[in-house]
C-alpha cells in the first residue's frame, strides 16, 4: 500500500511526463524501494543507535582558511623520488 | 618513436627514465597522445583529449627537470582524468547531455595536486553519464557511447570509470583517475585487467568532482600496479579546507617511500569464500588459483564471512535519498529525459520518494554496521575475495539482467568508507581478466595497498596487456 502511495503521489506530480512501459518501470521502482524499507525498519536498533554522519559545526578557524593551505597548494604529502 | 612496450611501463618504471634523462616527458605525451588518437576513438575511451594543453605541460616538465628540479615520481607522466573533474576552461560533462557545454573556472583540487607534482593531464576519460547514480541498463548510457574493453572490444569495461579502465588497459596514459560511489573503480579494474584503488573516505579532496551522493563519493588511482595507485595516492591524498569531507590533517596525508614496507608486518587476510553466490567458472578457476598464492606471502590466511544485516538496502536507501538531492532539480525540471539510457531518465523519480525517517534509519544502520566491520578488522588486516563472479560482459547485454546480482562487500566497503583494492589475478579461457580484491579497515589504506603490492610481488598477471592491433 505505502509503495502504491508512493506511485500514485509521483504519478499525481509528473505522470504526464511517462508513457505506459515507463510508468510500470517507475511502480517497479516504488516496489523495490519498499522492500529495502522493510528490511531497514525491520532491523533492530535502539534508541540511542545515532545516525553515521555527524554535522562538523563550522568553527571560527575554519571559517578562516588562510592558515591552512589553499586548495592546490602542494599536497601534504607529497610523493619521495623513487 | 617508443616501442610499444614502454607505453606500458610503470609509473615507477617511466620515472626512472624520466629522472635520469633517458626519456623526454615531451616524447612519452607525444607517443601517449598519438596512441590515444589512434586507439581512443575506437575504444571510446576519452570524453576529450587535450594535446596542445598535455604538450604545454611536458615542456614545462621537461625544463625543470633539465633545470634540476625534479619533483618526483609523476613528474612529467602523461594521466588522464575521468570527466566529472573540473579542469579549468574545459568541458567537463559529467558523461551526460545535460551538461555537455559545462565548463569550470577551477581545477579540482586532485587536478591541481596532480598538477602541482608535474603530471602531464592528457585528456578526460569517457564516463557513465553521472556515474549511473540515476541508473542504467546499458553499456552506451555515456553522452560518449560504450566504452569498449581493449581485451575484447565486443565486451565493455564496466562503469562508471569506463574510459579510466579502458586507457590504462591499452596503454594511452601512465595512469588514470577514477571515481568510486559503488563499484565504480573496481568493476572496471577488474574487466580490463587493472590495479585500481578506492581510497577511505575522506582521504581524497573532492572538490571539483562531481557530486552524486555525498557520504559515498570516493576519488582514487587506476594504474598498472598496486605501486603505482599507492604512488598516486600519496600525491592527491590530504585534507582539504575547501572540501570538509575530508579528514583531519594527520589523517588524510599519505606517504610512501619504496624503500620501506607500507606496514611493519606481515599481514592477516580474511578469505570471503562464499561472498558470490556464484561464480563464471573461468572467474572461479582463477580465483582459486590466487587464493593458493596467498599463504606463502602473507602471515595469516583464513576464511572469513561477513556480518550478516540489511547493508546493501542501507546503502540503496542512502544512495536513492542523496541522488534525489545531487540531481533533484534535473530530476523534478523533466531535463533528466535528456539523459541517453531509458533507465537514467526514469530511475531518479522513485528517488524522491525517500522520507527523511527512512534515510535517517539507513544512517543507523550505516553506524552498527561501521562497529561490526571494526571488529572484524581485529582478526585480520584485509579481507580478500574475488572482485566480481564474472569476467568482462558483452556490450549488447541488458545489465539489468546481467550484472544484477547481491554485491554485499561492495555495499558494506563503500557504506562504511573502506579502503579496497583490485588486482588482476588471471584471466578466463577466453582471455578476459579476472580481479582479486583487498578491503582494509577505515582509515589502513597502507594495508590495502601493501596486500596488492604483495600480491603482484609474487604474480605477473598485471605485466599482462592486451594486444590492440
Amino acid at each position: 500500500m505505502e509503495a502504491e502511495a508512493r506511485f500514485q503521489q509521483l504519478m499525481s506530480q509528473y505522470g504526464t511526463r511517462f508513457d505506459a512501459g515507463e510508468q510500470k518501470s517507475i511502480r517497479n521502482s516504488c516496489y523495490s524501494l519498499q522492500r529495502s524499507l522493510e528490511k531497514l525498519r525491520a532491523f533492530q536498533l535502539e534508541n540511542g543507535d545515532a545516525p553515521a554522519v555527524y554535522l562538523k559545526p563550522l568553527v571560527e578557524r575554519e571559517k578562516k582558511p588562510q592558515s591552512a593551505p589553499a586548495a592546490g597548494a602542494a599536497p601534504a604529502a607529497a610523493p619521495k623520488k623513487p | 618513436m617508443l616501442k610499444e612496450s614502454m607505453l606500458y611501463e610503470s609509473v615507477g618504471e617511466l620515472a626512472k627514465r624520466i629522472e635520469s634523462k633517458q626519456l623526454s616527458p615531451v616524447e612519452l605525451t607525444e607517443a601517449y597522445l598519438e596512441r590515444s588518437q589512434k586507439f581512443g576513438p575506437r575504444l571510446n575511451a576519452y570524453a576529450r583529449l587535450m594535446p596542445v594543453e598535455a604538450l604545454d605541460q611536458a615542456r614545462a616538465a621537461e625544463k625543470d627537470i633539465h633545470r634540476g628540479h625534479y619533483r618526483g615520481p609523476l613528474h612529467g607522466i602523461p594521466y588522464a582524468a575521468k570527466d566529472l573533474l573540473a579542469v579549468k576552461g574545459v568541458q567537463t560533462t559529467w558523461g551526460a547531455k545535460p551538461f555537455a557545454e559545462q565548463v569550470f573556472d577551477y581545477n579540482a583540487t586532485v587536478i591541481e595536486h596532480l598538477k602541482n607534482v608535474g603530471a602531464v593531464l592528457l585528456g578526460k576519460a569517457a564516463m557513465i553519464e553521472l556515474a549511473g547514480g540515476l541508473g542504467y541498463n546499458s553499456a552506451s548510457a555515456s553522452l560518449q557511447g560504450e566504452t569498449r574493453n581493449p581485451w575484447d572490444t565486443s565486451c565493455w569495461t564496466c562503469g562508471s570509470s569506463s574510459g579510466s579502465g579502458a586507457i590504462v588497459a591499452a596503454g594511452l596514459a601512465g595512469f588514470a583517475i577514477g571515481t568510486e560511489t559503488w563499484g565504480s573503480i573496481l568493476c572496471p579494474s577488474a574487466f580490463c585487467g587493472v590495479s585500481g584503488f578506492r581510497p577511505t573516505y575522506g582521504r581524497v579532496s573532492r572538490r571539483g568532482a562531481m557530486a552524486l551522493s555525498y557520504s559515498l563519493d570516493k576519488i582514487g588511482p587506476m594504474a598498472r600496479s598496486a605501486e603505482d595507485c599507492t604512488r598516486i595516492f600519496a600525491a592527491i591524498a590530504g585534507h582539504d579546507p575547501l572540501d570538509r569531507s575530508t579528514l583531519a590533517v594527520d589523517r588524510a596525508a599519505f606517504t610512501y617511500s619504496p624503500a620501506s614496507d607500507l606496514k611493519k608486518h606481515s599481514l592477516r587476510v580474511g578469505w570471503l569464500a562464499n561472498l558470490w553466490k556464484e561464480y563464471e567458472p573461468g572467474v572461479a578457476k582463477a580465483i582459486q588459483a590466487a587464493h593458493k598464492v596467498l599463504p606463502k606471502h602473507f602471515a595469516l590466511v583464513k576464511d572469513t564471512v561477513l556480518p550478516e544485516g540489511p547493508w546493501e538496502d542501507a546503502a540503496g536507501v542512502i544512495l536513492q535519498a542523496e541522488v534525489a538531492s545531487s540531481f533533484g532539480d534535473l530530476i523534478r525540471s523533466g531535463r533528466v529525459k535528456e539523459l541517453r539510457d531509458p533507465q537514467g531518465r526514469i530511475g531518479g523519480y522513485a528517488n524522491l520518494s525517500v522520507s527523511g525517517g527512512d534515510f535517517t534509519t539507513a544512517q543507523r544502520v550505516r553506524e552498527i554496521l561501521q562497529k561490526k566491520m571494526d571488529a572484524l578488522f581485529e582478526s585480520y588486516d584485509v579481507l580478500a575475495a574475488a572482485t566480481l563472479p564474472a569476467p568482462a560482459t558483452p556490450l549488447t547485454l541488458d545489465l539489468s539482467k546481467g550484472l544484477s546480482f547481491p554485491d554485499p562487500l561492495g555495499a558494506i566497503g563503500n557504506l562504511c568508507g573502506l579502503p579496497a583494492i583490485s588486482v588482476p589475478c588471471g584471466f578466463t579461457e577466453k582471455n578476459l581478466p579476472v580481479g582479486l580484491q583487498f578491503v582494509g579497515r577505515a582509515g589502513d589504506d597502507a594495508a590495502v595497498l601493501q596486500a596488492g603490492q604483495t600480491f603482484q610481488h609474487a604474480t605477473e598477471w598485471h605485466r599482462k596487456h592486451p594486444n590492440l592491433s
